[in-house]
């Protein structure tokens, strides 16, 4: 009987809290999100703690600070029930790992192939972080242009469609958002035309 | 009768009819777009009407808010980014239907049922708009308060699948994020660390951008193989990974969209219902409507049923996008009747309306000017079906690049949205920096349709409970005094024990005990 409660114990929890897990040996990277949650809501209530008591405020109004102090407790909370159910399902009987839609942690590719992904996406990281740092400085239509060159030649299109796609899609944001809806978009430390 | 022939034989010109479907057309294109909002197309259509006659201003402001709303489902379908807030809780299951090779029928459904619900809701609108007028008017401050909080909990219960506790955690950070900036009340600073371009928060829209689209991106590399080959197929989604994956060439198929619209009638209905509630309400708008739609329709769904919700399921395309368009429909019931806007869209037609020299109010359903916006907003759902073909076919046309250049084109138009909100550059890194946030949370399984509610939700909760709170002197049992108080309150908890109930029966029935023993 004790089994029996302990194993529907142990689904429930599993189905309700635990991603990425296969009961019984949850991998070290589980207690990350609950150690993100934890930092984020002991930050928020840090940062809550020091809003201050506006000079003009209704005597009835919690204040700007209550939401924030409520909000960072819940959250503390909360990422303290996840570890300690992590920390249940230790103890529990495995079940199986229940499928739920594409791996995108790729968890069970090969090693090989998971660092050649890593890689290409902290590439990608850097070349959007770069690109939109670049608008601020040369200008959104320089820095557009190379990084549609730079992001379509990473992945190995040709030049020709390389040049007219960066080409078409520039032209396109210059005629819509600028000739027709009158945005202006940044041109950089130069003050280029676009 | 003669009335309705009148107005139709004004409406049906050349001099109304082209800038009418003109606008429409420019309400795809900015609703597809994400970061412009429908609120944007209205804005900018409004200036381009001035010169026109009355009838032909009405007739493409309120063209242009119904088409906006529908485009955005067209990059949540394709893209996973919302063009409209509005467009949200249709993502979840659009997309995943577009992965499985049916984008384009996706879409049709969405467009018939977006005219669908907008005909619903424009009928609705025309008989009983001074009685739910009325109802809304006797909201106050705790009963919005309430209200806020059971869209927020139905969308976290509804979204988050079986990781209820990591919904729970998503919406509370996205209600936190949302605290960031100068308090609306009282000025004083949160979380802005000296930081003068957070004095207005953290802007929604590149916000969103960050989360479904700059993520999806950066997955999508993570996903990429170039491997010296044309192309590699996704085990799971079946997809081809060298083009935009989501391309579809898959006909329409109109017969069997329209068999499933017809099977799905009673979600139709149900949505139509609760869009106009929701929509009718001061405030509310069309993106609660959708969430509060998705989950009702998850609630009242067969458990079979409610397991597929998330992961493409046509209920859950029908619903928020039956329930969007008549919300935008319901939003006029305070707007023509009382001058009270039910959104930011209505809120800007009213001041247009002044330059036109429309005064809402009785007088407006009693001098026959009701009827002629009535007609213009019934005869937009019929063009909606023409104009939104267009507008799929052309993105279906976009969508079928390499998805290298989709990939491009998607960081280029995102960083331009997240920029053209505000035109700040502070902007574009707030959405990289929601990118980066959205692939680790999804990497860790966390939904994150409950962290976009927290941060739409949030300040409406906070802003009505304090005021609600000033209004009762710091007496909290007020806000249990009222009958709708009670309701949405019961309704509230209905929705949390249901929702535990149903975790607990899904674990219990799914994998049977003796399995595991």
């Amino acid at each position: 009987m004790v089994r029996r409660d302990q194993a529907l114990w142990g689904k429930i929890v599993v189905s309700t809290v635990e991603p990425n897990h296969t009961a019984g040996s949850p991998p070290k990277s589980n207690w990350l999100l609950p150690a993100f949650w934890m930092l984020i809501g002991i930050t928020f209530y840090l940062g809550a703690t020091q809003i201050k008591t506006a000079i003009v405020q209704d005597k009835h109004d919690p204040g700007p600070a209550a939401i924030c102090l409520l909000c960072s407790v819940a959250l503390i909370l909360l990422s303290a029930t996840q570890a300690v159910q992590l920390l249940l399902v230790r103890r529990t009987p495995a079940v199986p790992k229940p499928t739920e839609g594409p791996d995108v942690t790729r968890q069970n590719a090969g090693p090989r192939s998971t660092t050649r992904s890593l890689q290409q996406a902290l590439l990608g990281v850097a070349v959007i972080g770069v690109y939109i740092y670049g608008v601020s400085q040369i200008g959104f239509g320089l820095a557009s242009f190379a990084f549609g060159i730079t992001s379509m030649k990473c992945f190995g299109v040709s030049w020709r469609h390389t040049l007219l796609a960066t080409t078409a899609c520039v032209a396109t944001v210059y005629l819509v958002f600028i000739k027709l809806l009158g945005i202006l978009l940044p041109t950089g430390r130069w003050d280029l035309p676009y | 009768m003669s009335d309705l022939i009148e107005i139709l034989q004004d409406l049906f010109t050349l001099e109304i009819l082209v800038p009418w479907i003109l606008a429409m057309i420019f309400g795809i294109f900015v609703g597809s777009t994400p970061g412009l909002t429908a609120t944007m197309a209205v804005a900018l259509v409004i200036p381009l009407s001035y010169n026109l006659p009355k009838e032909a201003a009405l007739a493409m402001v309120i063209g242009v808010s119904f088409t906006a709303i529908f485009a955005g489902d067209i990059p949540a379908t394709f893209l996973r980014i919302p063009g409209t807030p509005a467009s949200a809780a249709a993502t979840l299951d659009a997309h995943q239907l577009a992965k499985k090779g049916k984008g384009n029928q996706t879409l049709l459904i969405n467009l018939l049922c977006s005219a669908l619900g907008g005909v619903l809701g424009v009928v609705i609108l025309m008989s009983v708009a001074p009685q739910l007028a009325k109802l809304a008017l006797l909201f106050s401050s705790f009963e919005y308060f309430w209200l806020c909080l059971l869209g927020l909990t139905l969308g976290v219960t509804v979204s988050s699948g079986n990781y209820k506790l990591l919904g729970a955690l998503a919406a509370i950070f996205g209600v936190l994020l949302a605290t960031v900036g100068n308090d609306v009340t009282t000025y004083q600073e949160r979380y802005m660390f000296g930081n003068s371009d957070l004095s207005t928060g953290l802007s929604f829209i590149p916000a969103m951008i960050g989360l479904f689209g700059i993520s999806e991106v950066i997955r999508a590399v993570y996903r990429y193989n170039p491997a010296g080959t044309a192309a590699t197929i996704d085990q799971e989604t079946n997809h081809d990974d060298s083009s935009s994956g989501l391309a579809d060439d898959s006909p329409f198929k109109v017969r069997e969209s329209l068999q499933i619209i017809a099977a799905n009638t009673p979600t139709i209905a149900q949505s139509v219902v609760t869009g106009t509630v929701i929509g009718g309400l001061p405030g509310a708008g069309a993106d609660i409507a959708a969430w509060g739609a998705y989950g009702i329709a998850h609630k009242t769904a067969k458990p079979v049923e409610q397991a597929k919700f998330g992961s493409g399921i046509w209920k859950g395309v029908i619903a928020p996008t039956s329930a969007n368009n008549a919300a935008v429909a319901a939003a006029w019931i305070p707007a023509l009747v009382f001058g009270v806007p039910g959104d930011a869209v209505t809120a800007i037609v009213l001041g247009a309306f002044l330059t036109y020299d429309i005064t809402p109010g009785p007088e407006l359903f009693s001098g026959g000017g009701a009827n002629f916006i009535f007609a213009i907003a019934m005869i937009t759902q019929l063009l909606l079906i023409p104009a939104g073909l267009v507008g799929i076919l052309l993105f279906g046309k976009f969508m079928r690049l390499p998805r290298a250049i989709v990939l491009s084109c998607v960081v280029i138009f995102s960083v331009v949205g997240a920029y053209a909100m505000n035109n700040n550059p502070f902007d574009v890194w707030i959405m990289f920096g929601f990118g980066l946030l959205g692939v680790f949370l999804e990497s860790r399984k966390v939904p994150l349709a409950p962290l976009i509610l927290g941060m739409i939700l949030g300040p409406k909760v906070e802003t009505y409970f304090r005021q609600g709170m000033i209004s009762a002197q710091g007496d909290f049992s007020n806000a249990f005094q009222s009958t709708i108080d009670i309701v949405l309150f019961s309704s509230l908890v209905i929705c949390i024990l249901l929702s535990f109930g149903l975790t607990i029966r899904r674990a219990t029935t799914s994998h049977p005990i003796s399995a595991t023993q």
